[in-house]
């Protein structure tokens, strides 16, 4: 069983604003485990953005706040920590690709700069910097001439000793590296000529080619968990067809854990291992994504599937859920998506449903289920 | 027809039938051009060359009066239904503005055609006297196709309707649509870049790819095989809502090329794995390759 990356406990996420507190996350419970991409599906408003900004703890405060739950990151409770020690981990070892791609790109820093920045504010170049003086040492020591040769070896030796404590870099010195790994990073994205495009500025390249060089500074420090915001909504659907196999690839040869935030349940299902289904600052639904096609339980998982237009079958109409989605500084009482739901029996309006496990690697908040297994219990 | 903005050639060299009571949809990714076409069509922008006929008529060149008539035949609807509707307007003032240029301008009769129109998108009377911003983005829509039907026209142009609303609210706004066509006969253009929402609406497709249509045809023999190489590396790159399809996916390499300075020959060629000799030289048209479908590529 390989190792949890992300645990997310009962997290509650309110926004305090004039009209009223928004109770955009109400506890939310899921868990991301080593190389495993989960899906965050839901539609606007459901809560699923800020729940990948408070895992990186940049809800913008005001007017939102954490009040509630922990966010366990490989056993950390992130929500405990310094402002210092989140920003050792946020770009490092968690990273995060946006939306749009020129939004959230620094206009007037070259790509080069940009993605080196990432790397100089969280890697220790100085050991890189003493094995490239030696490995170029190494080279000058094939075409030396005899006498040449025991000097070369000399220095060789003497920087190895420094290897232990490697001598502070000068800010030149340190920039050059930075580069070079920024190109390697650049050609891992595949983008077409790095060398050039990294003193390129970003309004010079495509809405498909910022969104590779934003992956590539989400990559620099190799994270453990890259959260995927509506990664590929702005682009065209063949350049996102790009970016998604791209992103299958690299999260298999770096085992990097993903989580995809996304409306497209075609993007699940083509990238995600696990899926939560969320509605209104909950998780309605969670379940590994075969299950969750195969077999949707929760009313609002089954109309959500019955909306989208299919490619293959012939539909004269398309089922839509009745209602509009609640609220938040006034959600409904008891189950969340009540109002809407066919199946709406006097419980939900009531009670708030827990998350029931109905078969193996699939859970659904909702009363449906808990009745069955309450009867179930009576009948034995 | 053509529509040249100083040296971006927009849409270049495109032509279509539109059947009346049917849907023509246009498919393509961003800077096709898919979305000029349907401003052409209304003369909202006046194409550079090429000829455009409602009702038999040589629209192109109409001016004034004559113009003014024939908007009352044509509307649209825009993709984004928070900038099309005037934030300091009633809703009624909104739907009923096409009345004031038009007639009949009578409060009496305006107040009935604009219930009617908002009754037929299914809002109410209470919905009048209120703010745009007082709607979600799906009930705005709404309230914009409610405007387009307020001079009964017998043809429209969605121009991408939907892409701005989430999934459920897309299925309420593609049922009125499909409903009203029913209803009153009307014709469409529905432009789009989401293949499965065309496929919903349209009976016939058509795909452009930087200002040209690539292949046009019916929706089935089109959803049954595609024969321009764009056309199928565009349905290939939809990723597909069921985990239990595997398909071989051919993704198609590099990015669309810059507008103002297209690929010599065949536009497609510099991202066709199947590009010969001749696709570098030759500009392919469109040809008819049985049942009313026709393909613009040389192999």
């Amino acid at each position: 069983m390989s190792e949890t990356v992300l645990e997310v406990r009962d997290l509650k996420t309110y926004f305090y604003t004039y009209a009223g507190v928004v109770k955009a996350l109400d506890g939310v419970n899921l868990t991301v485990r080593e190389g495993e991409t989960l899906g965050l599906v839901g539609e606007t408003g459901c809560g699923k953005s800020v729940t990948s900004l408070s895992v990186m703890r940049l809800v913008p405060n005001p007017p939102g706040r954490i009040v509630g739950g922990e966010i366990l990151f490989k056993g950390q409770d992130l929500l405990k920590m310094s402002d210092e020690e989140i920003r050792k981990i946020r770009g490092n070892k968690i990273a995060m690709i946006f939306q749009d791609p020129m939004t959230y790109i620094n206009p007037v820093m070259t790509i080069g700069d940009q993605v080196s920045e990432v790397i100089l504010l969280h890697q220790d170049l100085r050991k890189e910097a003493l094995q490239m003086k030696i490995e170029h040492l190494k080279t000058r020591l094939q075409s030396a001439s005899a006498d040449t040769q025991k000097e070369v070896e000399k220095e060789i030796e003497a920087l190895q000793l420094e290897m232990k404590d490697p001598p502070k870099l000068q800010t030149r010195e340190a920039r050059r590296i930075a580069i070079t790994k920024a190109i390697d990073l650049l050609r891992l994205v595949r983008m077409p000529y790095p060398e050039k495009i990294v003193s390129q500025y970003p309004h010079e390249l495509s809405g498909g080619m910022r969104q590779r060089a934003i992956i590539a500074m989400a990559l620099a420090c190799n994270p453990s968990l890259l959260i995927a915001d509506e990664a590929t909504t702005s682009l065209d659907v063949t350049i996102q067809a790009q970016i998604l196999a791209l992103l299958s690839d690299l999260k298999r040869s770096l085992r990097t854990s993903i989580m995809v935030i996304t409306h497209d349940l075609g993007i699940v299902a083509e990238m995600c291992d696990k899926v939560a289904v969320m509605y209104a600052g909950v998780v309605a639904e969670y379940a590994n994504t075969k299950s969750l096609f195969k077999n949707p339980l929760h009313p609002y998982t089954k109309g959500l599937l019955r909306t989208i237009p299919s490619l293959t079958k012939e539909q004269d109409r398309l089922e839509a859920i009745e209602g509009m989605v609640p609220n938040l500084i006034y959600p409904p009482e008891g189950c969340r998506f009540h109002p809407r739901c066919r199946n709406v029996m006097d419980v939900c309006r009531r009670e708030r449903p827990e998350m029931i496990t109905v078969e193996e690697d699939h859970q659904v908040a909702c009363h449906l289920y808990a009745t069955r297994e309450s009867q179930r219990e009576a009948s034995r | 027809m053509k529509k040249t903005v100083g040296y971006v050639y927009a849409v270049d060299g495109v032509s279509f039938d539109v059947p009346q009571g049917q849907t023509v949809g246009l498919v393509g990714e961003s800077g096709c051009g898919k979305t000029t076409v349907g401003r052409c069509i209304l003369r909202l922008i006046n194409p550079t060359d090429g000829r455009i006929f409602f009702e038999n008529e040589d629209i192109s060149e109409w001016k004034g009066e004559k113009l003014r008539q024939l908007r009352r035949e044509m509307q649209i609807v825009f993709q984004d239904p928070y900038a099309s509707l005037n934030p300091r307007w009633t809703i009624k003032d909104i739907v009923g503005e096409p009345l004031l240029i038009h007639g009949p301008a009578k409060r009496q009769a305006l107040y009935q055609i604009v219930l009617e129109s908002l009754m037929r998108v299914g809002l109410s009377e209470d919905h009048m006297n209120r703010f745009p911003h007082e709607f979600s983005g799906g009930q705005r829509q709404r309230i914009c196709i409610a405007k387009a039907l307020t001079l009964r026209p017998k043809f429209m142009v969605l121009d991408e309707p939907t892409s701005s609303l989430d999934v459920s609210v897309q299925a309420q706004v593609l049922n009125i649509l499909k409903d009203l066509q029913a209803e009153l006969g009307l014709t469409y253009l529905f432009i789009s870049h989401n293949l499965s929402v065309i496929r919903h609406m349209s009976d016939t497709i058509g795909v452009m790819y930087l200002g040209e249509i690539v292949e046009i045809g019916s929706r089935s023999d089109l959803f049954r095989e595609q024969l321009h190489p764009y056309t199928e590396a565009l349905f290939a790159a939809i990723p597909i809502p069921d985990p239990e399809v595997t398909r071989e996916r051919k993704i198609l390499t590099g990015e669309v090329p810059n507008p103002t300075n297209p690929p010599k020959g065949c536009r497609f060629h510099p991202r066709c794995e199947h590009a010969k000799d001749k696709c570098r030289e030759v500009r392919p048209t469109l040809v008819d390759v049985g049942s009313g479908r026709r393909v613009a590529c040389h192999i």
